[in-house]
């Protein structure tokens, strides 16, 4: 598994089996003919973004400030594709020309938190005069040489570094294929820098680690920028099937099988994805779309190769897709269909991130601070959050992840517990899973105020989900509602 | 490692924060005296040659290592030092402190949950002349005290002096639980474990591990706890030390006093929860305050008095045996009300205490399945979202409504590659939870269900979240069973 900056959205992505579709063509954007080719390099601007972190563990303030300059590359219809997770938590978007130092205020489009993908626009129309749209590689990209283009933030210069398109293919983030670039040192390549032929684009760098460098490929690219010019972008088709593969050959005699025919076995369905209601644990996924399946989960792209057959639907379809399923159920071949829907990361139970990307989400009552699951909130116990963070809440977010169920849709944690006369003798309480306020079980965190609106005689009384060493805690209700006027003195109001 | 005072104990152990410290004490067997001069004749050092076992591989042996400990004479003959000092022995020389030749030690009785061990010497005549040390008792916070032991650095016997720090609850690393623990300013570096920490004449403790994070912060097992081992040993059938599965919340918050209506001159600790098969269930309830264990008053914080000092409570479970009645009194409903408490080990606990002893597995077609523990956890590098599903396992077993604690969890963790396992995918789900179709109690019993195994294919299916299935031919697995062995170099293929 390759570790990147957000490893943990890559393995949610390899869990989660996305959806398939089968290959539906990939949706042509139809120009009125053919554009005469322009070189890659030319199509490339410089895109700087102002923004903030927020400190998850002191969500009413601000974290620090930052600048950031990335690689964009013009597509056609008057836009820009930036790669990566540099425009998170951005607050203002200049995009600039090469050779100018005129900057232009920059509008984003579509920012896929889940992908780390962005389209951008400019509305001032001379920023778009002279200025050519690159071209996606649209023929089977095999391994060669390349180059690596990337905005450098002084003189507003294109640097182009050589490098080699490799034969590795990956399922990556939000379940989109990846393709490793090589022949290049990792530590000059930025998340963003585009990967360009002569005349097309073969990729744009999705992030790198020590030694690796991962892009996403031509047709994922084209198919993202179709997506996200459409009125409603609607996020990254995905089965959200896991699947195991069939390479035991005394497991495929167990399960009725023979040794060519592919396939392999659904082991989860989880609910918000495409293939809930049409899959069940225990079916032999054989094909999509008449795209055989290997036993080991593999199936063959016309432009990317042989990829995992979950990276293969998410590269090459759109939510709205009907995709025709053939499976064994019970012994029995048959075929189900399925509509593909997008999965935004943001409906999972414990989204990887912050709803809203910019401001801290959070409600305080009576000194008491609440706030929805993330991974963001996790990594605030460090580089080794996945082991120091407290048990209980790496429990949910591993298990429970994806699944929101009908009467909750974020896992509410009591953070901390702000020293307050009304909250004496809980200083150490903290990190806990919330199930109950005042009897009312909460669906997310917009439910904490509504609770505390409503206690039942003197006393708030936060319950919470078993297996955490406190269950039960109560404040005094009047104290409680001095607190909230001292503390919202200090603190702001709450933001849920 | 901010924890409550009353936290629980086995699987919220920190690995890596403490270390063992070898440490050897030899006691003289007539001591009657108060001469502190007597006891370095009594402190002995331990030499071990030990060979461990690799965890993920638990029919190698790993290569022999020579480690040095301390030991101290106690009453009977015998030779006290810590259960780490002499874990995965091989063989076991204890050297007297004045030169004379050193003798080959056994093994009479170990307690891995208190971390202490009993040596004995065949030949009688090995300590003739040597005084036994006599146990006191708890000793006073501030006061001065000396350490013997052999530890790194030289040859001869060592001594140093400090004070008692602190005397409270703390993590037994090599037990995986926690037990009351004198804190030491007196140097202890690897070599002192086992020896004994002395005032005046009497031994009030056994030192045993150090706070790797911090300096001079060494700790020793208390003379309550040493006792209660020995005395537990002289009937010839030992049981240890009773588990607690309950967690207490102090009674330091004002509001939650006033809510369970508790008078000004009663104090008590909370009852919040006990898991599934706790020897407290029935006995205790939810919100209970509890005031009193066998008459000691239990104050807010959680701790009684002992003399001068204050204990934690858990202090006054952990000193019962097994099997005995204790009277505990609890605020309930507005009113004191008495209840009996049989102390007993909790089964989760006490099968992950006793799985530490030697590593158990099963070789079975090349997959190995060993019982779940800690060592396992630690051994095996488990990644993290794998860790996270087999935390939820032992947790579910605990905390979801109608789940059986007696049974043993199985993982399936690792697969040695041979013909016989060929395609058996990677991704290894981890819990068992049937073979053949059958649930089965612990891993002897798994043993038994493939040795009596009639089917052509052997199916296992595994636990939550991706309920995977696995296969493999009996009859093949049955037939090469022998070369398989011979080819891995394993000389069985299970310790049960």
């Amino acid at each position: 598994m390759t570790a990147t900056s957000s490893r943990a959205l890559l393995v949610a992505a390899v869990l989660l089996g996305v959806l398939p579709g089968g290959c539906a063509p990939a949706p042509a954007v139809a120009p009125l003919g053919p554009p005469p080719p322009v070189d890659v390099a030319q199509s490339i601007v410089i895109v700087d973004a102002d923004g903030a972190d927020v400190d998850m563990t002191a969500p009413w303030g601000t974290g620090k400030a930052w600048t950031r300059t990335l690689t964009g590359v013009v597509v056609e219809g008057r836009a820009i594709l930036v790669g990566g997770w540099g425009l998170y938590g951005q607050q203002h978007v200049h995009a600039q020309r090469q050779g100018t130092t005129v900057k232009s205020t920059a509008r984003l489009v579509v920012f896929d938190a889940d992908c780390g993908l962005a389209l951008l626009t400019v509305d001032d129309p001379a920023f778009w005069s002279g200025l050519q749209p690159a071209a996606f590689a649209s023929a089977a990209l095999r391994p060669g040489p390349a180059r690596v283009l990337h905005a450098a933030a002084d003189g507003a210069r294109v640097d182009a570094t050589a490098a080699a398109v490799g034969d590795r293919r990956l399922s990556g983030r939000c379940s989109f294929p990846e393709v490793k670039i090589g022949q290049v040192d990792a530590k000059h390549v930025a998340q963003s820098d585009v990967i360009g032929s002569a005349t097309q684009v073969l990729g744009v760098v999705a992030g790198t680690t020590n030694d690796e460098v991962l892009a996403f490929g031509p047709s994922t690219l084209a198919n993202f920028v179709a997506e996200a010019k459409r009125p409603t972008y609607r996020g990254v088709p995905a089965l959200g099937t896991p699947w195991q593969s069939l390479t035991n050959p005394v497991l495929r005699q167990e399960l009725g099988l023979g040794p060519n025919d592919g396939g392999v076995r659904i082991v989860s369905i989880h609910q918000p994805g495409s293939g809930a209601g049409a899959l069940q644990v225990g079916d032999i996924l054989l094909a999509v779309d008449g795209r055989k399946i290997a036993a080991d989960g593999s199936s063959d792209d016309p432009v990317l190769g042989r990829l995992p057959f979950h990276a293969a639907v998410a590269d090459r379809n759109h939510p709205g897709d009907v995709l025709k399923l053939d499976i064994v159920r019970g012994g029995v071949r048959q075929s189900v269909s399925v509509t593909l829907k997008g999965w935004p990361g943001s409906s999972d139970l414990v989204p990887w991130y912050r709803a809203s990307g910019k401001a801290g989400v959070y409600a305080v009552e009576g000194g008491l601070v609440f706030e929805n699951l993330s991974g963001e909130y996790l990594q605030t116990f460090g580089k080794d959050w996945e082991t120091r963070a407290p048990s209980r809440l790496l429990d949910s977010y591993w298990n429970d992840k994806f699944d929101p169920l009908p009467d909750r849709s974020r896992v509410v944690v009591l953070t901390r517990v702000l020293a307050d006369p009304a909250t004496l003798g809980y200083e150490h309480v903290h990190d806990l899973i919330v199930e109950r306020i005042n009897g009312l079980r909460l669906q997310s965190l917009d439910d904490v105020h509504l609770a505390f609106a409503h206690p039942s005689g003197g006393f708030h009384e936060v319950t919470f989900a078993p297996g955490q060493h406190v269950s039960r805690i109560v404040i005094d209700v009047h104290e409680a509602s001095t607190a909230n006027d001292r503390l919202r003195a200090t603190y702001g109001p709450s933001r849920p | 490692m901010r924890r409550s005072r009353l936290a629980r104990g086995v699987a919220r152990i920190l690995p890596g924060l403490l270390i063992q410290l070898a440490l050897a004490l030899v006691a003289d067997s007539s001591l009657a005296k108060d001469e502190p001069t007597d006891i370095p004749k009594s402190v002995l050092h331990v030499e071990v040659s030990r060979a461990r076992r690799d965890w993920t591989a638990p029919w190698k042996l790993l290569a022999p290592e020579d480690v040095g400990g301390t030991a101290f004479v106690v009453a009977g003959g015998r030779l006290l030092t810590n259960a780490h000092v002499i874990r995965d022995a091989q063989q076991i020389t204890v050297k007297k402190n004045d030169g004379s030749a050193p003798a080959i030690a056994t093994v009479d009785a170990v307690d891995e949950a208190c971390d202490l061990a009993v040596l004995r010497v065949a030949d009688k005549g090995f300590l003739a002349g040597v005084a036994v040390l006599q146990l006191g008792d708890l000793p006073a916070v501030g006061s001065s005290v000396t350490i013997y032991g052999y530890p790194v650095g030289g040859r001869e016997l060592s001594t140093t002096t400090g004070v008692v720090s602190r005397i409270e609850s703390q993590v037994y690393f090599e037990g995986a639980t926690t037990h009351l623990a004198g804190q030491t300013d007196a140097a202890i570096n690897p070599g002192n474990s086992g020896g004994p920490v002395v005032q005046g004449s009497r031994v009030l403790g056994v030192a045993f591990q150090m706070l790797r994070a911090g300096q001079n912060i060494g700790f020793f097992i208390p003379a309550p706890i040493v006792r209660h081992f020995l005395d537990d040993l002289s009937d010839g059938n030992y049981s240890g030390f009773p588990d607690a599965p309950v967690d207490l919340l102090p009674l330091e918050s004002p509001a939650s006093r006033r809510e369970r209506g508790l008078p000004a001159d009663r104090s008590g600790v909370v009852v919040q929860a006990m898991p599934n098969g706790s020897s407290f269930q029935g006995v205790l309830a939810p919100n209970d305050i509890l005031l009193s264990i066998d008459g000691e008053r239990i104050s807010d914080d959680g701790t009684f008095a002992s003399g001068p000092t204050r204990l934690p409570l858990m202090h006054l479970f952990d000193m019962k045996s097994i099997g005995q009645s204790v009277h505990l009194e609890v605020w309930r409903d507005g009113a004191v009300v008495p209840v009996t408490w049989k102390a007993g080990h909790y089964p989760p606990w006490d099968r992950m205490r006793r799985a530490r002893a030697a590593p158990r597995y099963l070789v079975y077609a090349g997959l190995l399945f060993v019982p779940l523990t800690i060592d396992y956890l630690a051994a095996a590098n488990v990644a993290a979202e794998r860790r996270a599903w087999v935390v939820r396992a032992i947790s579910s077993q605990m905390w979801t409504p109608g789940q059986d604690v007696s049974r043993e969890l199985v993982v399936l963790a690792r697969i040695q590659r041979d013909p016989v396992n060929e395609g058996i995918s990677e991704g290894l789900p981890v819990v068992v939870e049937r073979v053949n179709g059958q649930p089965f109690h612990d891993l002897a019993d798994l043993a038994r269900i493939l040795d009596a195994s009639q089917q052509p294919r052997d199916v296992f299916e595994f636990g939550p979240p991706y309920p995977n299935l696995e296969a493999v031919d009996h009859q093949k697995a049955t037939a090469t069973r022998a070369a398989f062995l011979a080819a891995h170099g394993m000389t069985s293929d299970r310790n049960l």
